[in-house]
Parts: structure tokens; C-alpha cells; sequence
């Protein structure tokens, strides 16, 4: 059935036919109601971002040192008097350039090396292998650490050093997928009409490693939050004034001392908590989206939750 | 060639390579110990540069050699406490993994089957919930729930059996996540496509259609993570280690400060740190060729 709505000859219904496409993958997308869930969360994230570069600096009141959470100030306050919610919106800006810029170069490095080994195979394959498995049995931060007071520790260094680090498991991700369609009839017929090794990649290759690269992409930026604790402090004058302006550091600030007062903690890391779920469901729910198999959300009923968001349809 | 003799082949050329990656790995651990801010380097060698140099290729000459011969008396303990401690990260590396795998598998797989069931959301959502809590909050949120709050398990300590469940549960919560998530899925993309409705088609009960026919090809994204997530739950265990005070790799080569599980081989002497790279650093070769052998029996297409 959806052969039929999707496939026509004639423009006119190829432009109607495009809408279908599009609402169909909307509404395989917000079927289940928690990728919408996440997509809000993450604009009211972005929103917070935003307003964080606007503060001039956290709120501070040496008379309020780790006092409880009120009303005015709904994380408390930490051991230097500083508010929490105040160094929270401010670190959200540089933490998050971090954790994405990090992110996309190593899905960027793990796509490339992953994919030639898959495909080039032989001893490019083997010696490249070989390489990823040297590279995630050393411990990462480490070097990137060396690498980072290398050339200079500033934020974009620090995101550079980690993608370049932390690039192994994609890479055997993404080898594994790609030896999976190596050898099927999808690669016989684009190598059949002469494609090029990059438009293999490209076109074929790369729609098919999505799915499982949403997936490792929310787990990557979490790794790379906990990661880059340890290279923050390598930048100069950081933290000089005691207030701790990241969420990976507040965080852990918050657990250093969660047996004596854990109310400091329940802030940044229920923010951060929150950000990762909202990833996970709209990874969830464009996974869905972008798979044209699955025909059966079509045929479904919606939700109760999207029924009464959007009411009228199904 | 038969099949056979193609796969002893293999083992054979893996085990080679395996010693020539363990050689490499002690020399860039040296390196990295050698020039990480706060090392040797930074600290000393601006006045002796020469100097400092060929201490570096020595103490590498002696890493090589006390590592390779099992022989750590540089590192100025006796060898039978560090096997021992070698033991015993092993032992919670490991084991945490495969309970993670035999607990995230069959979840991963409730979750593919029923995708609208809200039981099922909520158990892919908690585990990735979990598993993202730093694995530096982890203990200290285990220790205050579990032997503060309601005080049946020991906040420390190693040798009797009530010892290992909250460490091991710290390491399980932590790779909970990675498996639940990746097997979901991985098998929701597989029970799509052809070869599933064909299987179905030809009468198999439903149960003989995932164990047979899906659960291979699903698994395979799992087991290529594998590897990786052995080099970061090792890492997590040495934290850990420190946090319930057992007697593993970085308590015993004395790691005595831990941010993240990351070691702090600034603070501690050149063989020490090299020791610890070393030993995690074998931990997930020789696992990453456990599962690269697996991998291969389960994917006919990676021969």
C-alpha cells in the first residue's frame, strides 16, 4: 500500500505524493509521542543556552555558602556562595560546543576509517583494525590531554583532541554495518552502473549506517561530558575565581560531595540527564522516520499522546 | 582452503598481531606518561632535555621487558599482588559485562518486539537513564542508598561475597544501557526485513523466528562495541576499585586521586603509570579477540 502512495509517474501527483512522504515520516516520527517530548526539551535547552550567554555572572553571596534550595534560587547554592542555576545556564553554552563539536569529528573520523576498511578490505582493512584496537585500549583522555597541552588548551582544542581520541568505537561500528551490505545485491547493482568509490559512500553507504550512528551519537556525547573533566582544568585562569562554569564540573563538584550535601548535585546532573533522554527519543523517533521499512507505523493507530496533540487524524 | 583450517589461520595471525599491538602499546604508554602535563617532561626535562630522553628509552627498555617477561618488580611490588590485582579487575571487568549483556539482551529484546508497549519504553529509557549517571556518582549513590540508608550490603572492602555486589552492580548499571540500547535497535531494524517474513512464512513459531534467524544479525553492532566498552568499564572499575576499596589494578599500583576514572599517572611514578596503561590496555586486547572470534562464528559474511 505504501508502494503505491509514495511511487507515481505523473508530476502533479509525484508533488502530492512528496507531501504524503513528508507527513507520513512526521508522523512515523512523532507516533510515539516521546520524541516530541524530546524535541521540546531540547529547544527549551537551546532557549536556556542562549539566556546563559546573556548573564554577566553568577549570582554570589558569601553569606549563602551551601545554603539549601528556595524558591529564588532553585539549585541552592555552592561552597563558594556561588548559585548553581546561574553557573549551570552559563556552563550550558561551552559544555555543549564541547560535546558536539567533539562528537562530529569523531562520527566524522569513525564514518571515514570505518567505511574504507569495510570496503578497501586486504591488509588496509587488517592494519586499520589493528589501529582502532591500539586507539580505544589506551586510555583516551589521556592523550588527548598530551595533545591538548600540545598546541593549547582553549575549548575548540579541547573538542579537536577529544573527537581525535574517541573515534574507535564508531569506526568499528560503522565497519560492521558496511561489511553487512558489502557483499548484497544493493552493491552489485551500484557497482553494475559504474558508481565511484564516493558516490558508494555517499549514496549508498551512508543511508544505511544512520540508523546505528543516532544511536552511538547519544551515547558519544555523554562520554565526551565526562571526558572533558579532566582537560578543562588545562586551560590558564580557568576556574581562577572558584566558580566552576561547566556542567561536566559542576557535576562533579555536586558528587564529591553527595553524601554530606546532595542537593548541590540534583540540578546540572538532572539537566544533563534530561538532555541525554531528549537525544535518545528524537534519535528514537528519526530512526523511525528515516526507515522507509517500517510500514507498519503507517497502518497503526497513533498514540494516546499524539491522538490528543494532534486530534482528527487516525 | 577449508573452513576449518581458515579460522586456525586466523587465530594464529590475531595472536601475533596481538603481541606486536601489546609491544606498541607499552611504547606509546610510555610516551604518554613521559610527556602528559604534569609528567616527566613538563616538570623536570627543561634543563635536561638529553638527559630526561634517554631516561625515557630506558625505563621503555625495562616496561618492555618487565611486562612482557610478567616480571613488575620494577614497579616495587612483589609480582604476585599485582597478578593478583590483575585478577581481580579481570574478574569485575568481565563478569559486570556479561551480566550486563545476559540482563540489556533480553530487555533490548522486549523492547524491539513490543515498540509500543509503554513497559518497554520505560525499561530502554531507565537503563540508558542509568547508565548515563558518571561512574563517579554511581558509587557514591550506591554506597548512600545501599549501606547508609538501608544498611544491608558493606561499603567497602573485599573477600566475602556480600563484598563484590555493589561494585558489580556499579559496573552493571553502567554497561545497562549501551546493551539494552544497541539491541533494541539493532533488532528492530532486523525483524523489517525479508528474510524475517519468510522465515515466518515458512511456519516457525514465533520464538524460533528471533532466536534463529534474528538475534545473529541484531547482536553484531553489540559485539562491535564490545571492545571499546571493555577499555571504558575497565577504566570505570579502577574507579570504582578506589571508591569500594578493593584490592584491584589501581589500588594496588596506587592511583590515590581519580577524577572519572581517569588515572592520575602525573602523581605517580613513570613504570607505575605505564604498568596501569598496560595492563588495562592487554585486558581489552585479549577481549576484543574473544569477540572478534565470536563475531566471525556469528556472521558467516566477516570470513
Amino acid at each position: 500500500m505504501l508502494a503505491n502512495l509514495t511511487n507515481s509517474i505523473y508530476p502533479a501527483e509525484q508533488i502530492q505524493m512528496r507531501y504524503t512522504r513528508r507527513r507520513m515520516a512526521w508522523r512515523r516520527f512523532s507516533h510515539s509521542g516521546l520524541p516530541l517530548i524530546g524535541l521540546t526539551w531540547l529547544s527549551i535547552i537551546f532557549v536556556l543556552t542562549i539566556i546563559g550567554q546573556i548573564i554577566p555572572a553568577p549570582t554570589f553571596n558569601l553569606y549563602m555558602v551551601n545554603h539549601q534550595p528556595t524558591l529564588s534560587h532553585p539549585f541552592g547554592f555552592d561552597q563558594n556562595g556561588m548559585d548553581i542555576l546561574d553557573d549551570t545556564l552559563i556552563g550550558l553554552a561551552p559544555t555543549f560546543n564541547i560535546c558536539l563539536l567533539g562528537t562530529a569529528v569523531s562520527i566524522g573520523l569513525g564514518v571515514a576509517i570505518g567505511t574504507t576498511a569495510a570496503l578497501v578490505g586486504g591488509w588496509v582493512d587488517s592494519i586499520l583494525m589493528r589501529f582502532t584496537e591500539l586507539m580505544y585500549s589506551l586510555p583516551g583522555a589521556l592523550i588527548a590531554a598530551v595533545l591538548v597541552a600540545d598546541v593549547g588548551a582553549n575549548p575548540v582544542t579541547i573538542a579537536l583532541s577529544l573527537g581525535v581520541v574517541f573515534w574507535a568505537g564508531g569506526a568499528r561500528l560503522v565497519r560492521g554495518v558496511v561489511i553487512g551490505i558489502r557483499s548484497g545485491p544493493m552493491m552489485e547493482s551500484a557497482l553494475t552502473t559504474g558508481a565511484s568509490y564516493w558516490r558508494i559512500v555517499m549514496q549508498y553507504v551512508i543511508p544505511h549506517i544512520v540508523a546505528s550512528l543516532l544511536v552511538f551519537f547519544t551515547f558519544q556525547i555523554a562520554t565526551l561530558l565526562f571526558q572533558q573533566t579532566v582537560l578543562l582544568p588545562l586551560i590558564p585562569n580557568f576556574n581562577v575565581f572558584g566558580n566552576l562554569q561547566s556542567l561536566s564540573l559542576l557535576i562533579l563538584a555536586g558528587a564529591s560531595n553527595v553524601s554530606a550535601d546532595h542537593a548541590q548535585l540534583w540540578g546540572p546532573l538532572g539537566i544533563f540527564m534530561m538532555t541525554i533522554l531528549s537525544i535518545m527519543w528524537v534519535g528514537d523517533g528519526l530512526r523511525a522516520a528515516l526507515n522507509p521499512q517500517d510500514v507498519r507505523a503507517n497502518v497503526r493507530h497513533r498514540s494516546l499522546f499524539a491522538r490528543l496533540l494532534r486530534p482528527g487524524v487516525n | 582452503m577449508s573452513t576449518s583450517a581458515r579460522t586456525w589461520l586466523y587465530i594464529g595471525r590475531r595472536i601475533v598481531s596481538m603481541f606486536v599491538t601489546l609491544c606498541l602499546l607499552i611504547v606509546i604508554a610510555n610516551l604518554v606518561v613521559f610527556f602528559v602535563p604534569g609528567g616527566m617532561y613538563s616538570t623536570l626535562a627543561s634543563n635536561h632535555i638529553p638527559f630526561y630522553f634517554s631516561s625515557l628509552w630506558s625505563t621503555l627498555w625495562n616496561s618492555l621487558q618487565g611486562v612482557l617477561t610478567l616480571n613488575l618488580q620494577s614497579s616495587g611490588l612483589p609480582t604476585f599482588m599485582v597478578v593478583h590485582a590483575i585478577l581481580t579487575t579481570f574478574l569485575l571487568t568481565f563478569c559486570s559485562l556479561i551480566l550486563a549483556m545476559l540482563i540489556g539482551i533480553p530487555a533490548g529484546i522486549f523492547a524491539a518486539l513490543y515498540p509500543r508497549n509503554w513497559f518497554s519504553r520505560i525499561i530502554t529509557s531507565f537503563s540508558v537513564l542509568v547508565s548515563q549517571v558518571p561512574p563517579f556518582d554511581m558509587a557514591a549513590f550506591l554506597i548512600v542508598i545501599f549501606a547508609i540508608w538501608i544498611p544491608i550490603l558493606p561499603a567497602g572492602g573485599w573477600g566475602k561475597p556480600a563484598d563484590v555486589v555493589l561494585p558489580m552492580a556499579a559496573l552493571v548499571l553502567l554497561n545497562l544501557g549501551y546493551t539494552t540500547k544497541y539491541m533494541q535497535a539493532g533488532l528492530s531494524d532486523v525483524i523489517q526485513r525479508g528474510f524475517i517474513t519468510s522465515a515466518r512464512a515458512r511456519g516457525l513459531s514465533s520464538f524460533e523466528v528471533i532466536v534463529k534467524h534474528a538475534l545473529r544479525p541484531s547482536l553484531l553492532n553489540l559485539l562491535a562495541l564490545f571492545g571499546p566498552q571493555v577499555g571504558l568499564t575497565a577504566i570505570y572499575c579502577v574507579s570504582n576499585e578506589l571508591a569500594f576499596s578493593i584490592p584491584g589494578v589501581g589500588y594496588v599500583l596506587g592511583m590515590k586521586s581519580m577524577a572519572l576514572g581517569i588515572p592520575d599517572v602525573m602523581k605517580s611514578t613513570q613504570q607505575i603509570g605505564v604498568t596501569y596503561i598496560a595492563t588495562i590496555g592487554f585486558f581489552v586486547i585479549i577481549l576484543n579477540f574473544i569477540v572478534d572470534l565470536a563475531q566471525r562464528l556469528l556472521d558467516p559474511r566477516f570470513r
